[in-house]
Parts: structure tokens; sequence; C-alpha cells
């Protein structure tokens, strides 16, 4: 058995641009790693219809930056590779490219100023999220999930519209009920954080979720027409 | 509320032959396992590679929860089967071998449905074998060998241990909430149960973060780690022949265009009709069960 590591030299930079201890960053950034792991297992102990699985992804955006809910997003899809097999590693993408928008969002694009300007926000990361994750979903899983939405993907195959196309369709309603809740839950979150890690953000006060649910079920409602029309459309031009 | 089994998958302890191969062997036939499975498309190989992790199983003694964990691939596996069958993801044009009502149901989705299966079946059980028999620890010091930083693999090693400690911590806190009245399911649980979660794990950070300083984590030197993990010449054959028959079968199959047999391979109409018909039956199963079982709780 060897002792522990025993302290030398200090490493030259021990805080970072967000005036946070590098060992700081280290312990948070696992955390919201297992954090968005567990999230999902509450979303699914509340029964709710959505994942609620990038929330950690969200917050470390947001509060850290870009690049480190980057780094959240990838380790959290090889932690489910170690958990659950390594079919879940590609996704890892669609977490990067959730937590740049919504990153560079409220930190350089100012979109965390007010209540509509976020939930645009939202809006932008889950139809990003749905670009990227449609794909991937119909190259490594021939177009299932393995959940509800699965039946949606078939219907819209049934009436005519293409595979991808059908993912994207299905996709895109769990996508932005997912996205804006949980980009909601995180405003919550990160308002109720110590001051020394928020004070730097320019970012609104959390509003109750029953305002931003009946929005939610307004815009996912409006998709879904939107997304039907085109469906049918494709049926019969095809 | 207990979420003690969300996460079934962890190391099985045991001291059986698979257990004490070196963990970088193993990891070295998982990626193997995961390359050549994306880079062929012929089922023989693929179904071959699953039955061949299927063998290791009972030789591991972790056969049981190896089932168990793979049943997480019932609902995506016969969704996938079902969606393939009636739009193929490979390109037109699609041979039509039966009718049902408005639906088509393709022969080349049939294959390409079992190939992508395959893949899946195959990738997630030799995944989880080296999962089942690999000391979280072994694996993370194995990592350092292979010049991962440390840093990224104290990320890695640490959010494994926060999860069932954070699995623990939601039971509390929601058992709580609901002794204040809070509803158990639906959106008007989602704030009072995730926000003290998330915050209360936050906030115990810093005390981590200053535990860390103090013990100097960031400090130039070497590392060392209380498990030593020694690779024997068993090891090394191993890796070796794991790195031969991936490279050998990888090579003919992209020499041979993904070797698919689809063409050689045909599917009687009765046959595409009864997968699609137990595949689309067993997704519906699933998740009319998963909705009753939901109103029941």
């Amino acid at each position: 058995m060897s002792s522990a590591p025993v302290a030398s030299a200090p490493m030259k930079s021990r805080i970072n641009r967000n005036n946070l201890p590098t060992t700081l960053i280290v312990t948070l950034i696992p955390v919201c790693v297992a954090l968005n792991i567990v999230g999902g297992y509450i979303a699914s102990a509340l029964r709710l219809p959505v994942y609620l699985d990038m929330i950690g992804t969200a917050i470390s955006a947001i509060v850290l930056g870009p690049w480190w809910g980057a780094l959240v997003g990838v380790l959290t899809n090889g932690g489910s590779a170690l958990i659950s097999g390594p079919v879940s590693l590609p996704f890892a993408l669609v977490n990067v490219v959730g937590a740049l928008l919504w990153g560079y969002g409220v930190r350089s694009w100012k979109m965390g100023r007010t209540i509509p300007r976020f939930f645009l926000l939202n809006v932008i990361v889950a139809v990003a999220c749905t670009i990227v994750a449609a794909p991937i979903i119909v190259l490594v899983f021939g177009g299932a999930t393995g959940n509800g939405a699965d039946a949606l993907t078939g219907t819209f195959l049934a009436v005519g519209q293409n595979l991808v196309g059908s993912v994207f369709s299905s996709n895109i309603l769990t996508s932005l009920a997912d996205k804006i809740i949980g980009g909601f839950v995180a405003l919550a979150i990160i308002e109720a954080l110590p001051k020394s890690l928020t004070a730097n953000i320019d970012i609104v006060k959390a509003t109750p979720l029953k305002g931003i649910l009946l929005a939610v079920a307004g815009i996912v409602i409006g998709v879904l027409i939107i997304v039907i029309f085109l469906a049918i459309n494709a049926g019969s031009g095809a | 509320m207990s979420m003690q089994a969300a996460l079934p998958i962890a190391m099985i302890p045991g001291n059986s032959i698979i257990h004490r191969i070196n963990p970088l062997a193993k990891l070295v036939w998982v990626v193997g396992y995961v390359v050549l499975a994306f880079s062929t498309q012929n089922i023989i190989i693929l179904y071959s590679m699953a039955a061949f992790a299927l063998l290791l199983a009972p030789i591991a003694g972790v056969t049981r929860p190896l089932l168990k964990g793979a049943l997480i691939l019932v609902p995506v596996g016969s969704s996938l089967l079902a969606l393939q069958i009636i739009a193929p993801a490979v390109e037109r044009p699609w041979t039509i071998v039966d009718q049902l009502g408005p639906l088509s149901l393709y022969g080349d989705g049939v294959y390409y449905g079992f190939v992508l299966l395959g893949r899946i079946v195959a990738s997630l059980l030799l995944a989880l074998i080296m999962v089942m028999t690999t000391h979280p620890s072994d694996l993370f010091t194995s990592f350092a060998k292979l010049k991962v930083p440390y840093t990224l693999n104290f990320m890695l090693a640490m959010t494994l241990q926060l999860i069932p400690v954070f699995q623990r911590e939601v039971g509390i806190i929601m058992s709580a909430q609901k002794s204040r009245g809070m509803k158990g399911s639906g959106f008007s649980a989602v704030l009072p149960s995730f926000v003290p979660v998330f915050v209360g794990a936050i906030e115990r950070v810093q005390q981590l973060s200053i535990s860390l300083e103090s013990r100097g984590f960031g400090s130039n030197g070497i590392k060392t780690s209380y498990r030593q993990v020694k690779g024997r010449p068993s090891d090394w054959v191993i890796g070796i022949i794991g790195v031969l028959v991936v490279a050998y079968l990888s090579t003919i199959s992209i020499m041979r265009g993904t070797w698919s047999l689809a063409t050689e391979i045909t599917f009687s109409p009765l046959f595409v009709l009864v997968t699609f018909l137990v595949a689309a039956s067993l997704f519906a199963c699933v998740v009319l069960a998963a909705v009753l079982f939901s109103f029941k709780k």
C-alpha cells in the first residue's frame, strides 16, 4: 500500500475566470453529472412524461461556463456508459450542444435577463438538441428510443413520413417540454445557490412553474399540429 | 420512496477468472466490441459476439444480474424492430414482403433491424460484464496508467460514488416533503423535490472542496493509488488476442463494404409478419405496463 499523495508545488492557477477555486469546480462537476443521472430517476419517480436529465448540464453551463457544462455533458454520458453500456455515448453530443447554448445564451448573449428571453433560449436548446439527437437515434437505434414517443414515431411513419422526419417530429415534442421545464427548474435551483457561485451571472429571478407549464402545453400542442400537418403532406406527396 | 433499485448495475464481487483479468485488457475487448459492432452489418458476427459475451456470464458468475441489466433492451429492442420493419433505415428501393392494413412490411427492415439490435446487444452485454467484474477503483487506476489526467479520473470516480448517495438523499427529501403534504407525483412536486436535492448537494461540495485543497489536490508530483493493478502475461495475451480478432474482422468487414448478408438471407412474409406483430405487441405491453404501474403506485 502506498501513502496518500503528498502536496508539493501548488498549481500555477488555483483561481479561474469564474473567481472560483479549481478544487470547487473539480467537485462541482461530478455533482452536476450525478445530478443529471439522478434527475432522470426523480422524474420517473414523480411519474413525469419528461426526462429532466440535463438540469445538471444547464446549471453548470450557466454558473461555471459553457465549456464546463459541455464537460458535464460528456461525463454524464461517459458515466452512463459505465452503468448501462456504451450505446449512450453518442448522445454526449446532444448534452454538449445543450450546454454550449445554455452557457453562451445566458453568459454571452444575455438571454437570461427576462423570462421571455430565457424561455426562447430553452426553445432554441430544445430544437438544437433534437436536430443533433434525431440522426443519432436513427443511426444507432434505428429510430427507437424505447419510450412512449416511439408510438408517435410509428404513427408518423404510418401516414407516410420518412424515418428521420418521424423521429424528428416525435423527438421535438418531448424535447420542447423537457428542455423548457428543465431550464426553468435549473433557474429555480440557481436562485437558491450560494451567492458566491452566482454573483457574476446576469439572470432573471425564478418564476412559478405553473405559468411555464401552460406555455409549454401551448407550444407542444402547436408544434404537434404542425408536425401532423407536415407528416400528412409528406404522406400524400410520396 | 425507495430508489435503491433504480441503478441495478454495479460490481458483483467475486474471484472468477473474468474478475481477475486486468481492467485494461477488458477495456480493450469492450472498445473492440463497439468498433467491430459498428463496422460490420454481418448478423452472424454480431450475434456470435453476443453469444460469446453470454458465455462469459456463467464463468464470471453474473448471469442473473446480467440478464436483469439486459432487460432495459426489451422496450428499445422491440420498438426498434417494429419501426425498422415499417421504415428501414437503409437506402431505397425496399422490398415489400407483406401488407398489414395501411402498413407495408419490408424485408430489408427485418435484416437491418436485427443488425442494429445485434450491435446494441453485443456491446451492452460485454460492457455490463466488464462493469460487473471490475472494481471501479481498479478501472480508474488503469485509466491513470493510460495517462488519463487524474483530475478527469477523479471527476468520473466521484460521479459514480455520488450517484447512490444522491439516490438516498432523494428518498429522504421526498419522504420529508410528503410528510409536509407535498403530492408524490406530477409537476407540482417538481420544484419541492428537485431544488432541495440539487441545492443541498451543491452546497455540500464546498466542504469537499476545502478538504481537497487541504490534501494538496492539484499539486505537482507523482500521484499514487491505494489499489494496485498489475498486468500479468495472461492479461497481455488476452488484450492482444482482442486487438487482433477485432482488427481482422473489422478490416474484412470494411473491405467487403460492411459485409452485409441482406441479399443472402431472405425472410418469409410469415416470419416478417410474426416478427412485426411480436415486436409491436411487446412494445405496446411495455408501455401499457409502465402506465398501469404508475397509476397503481
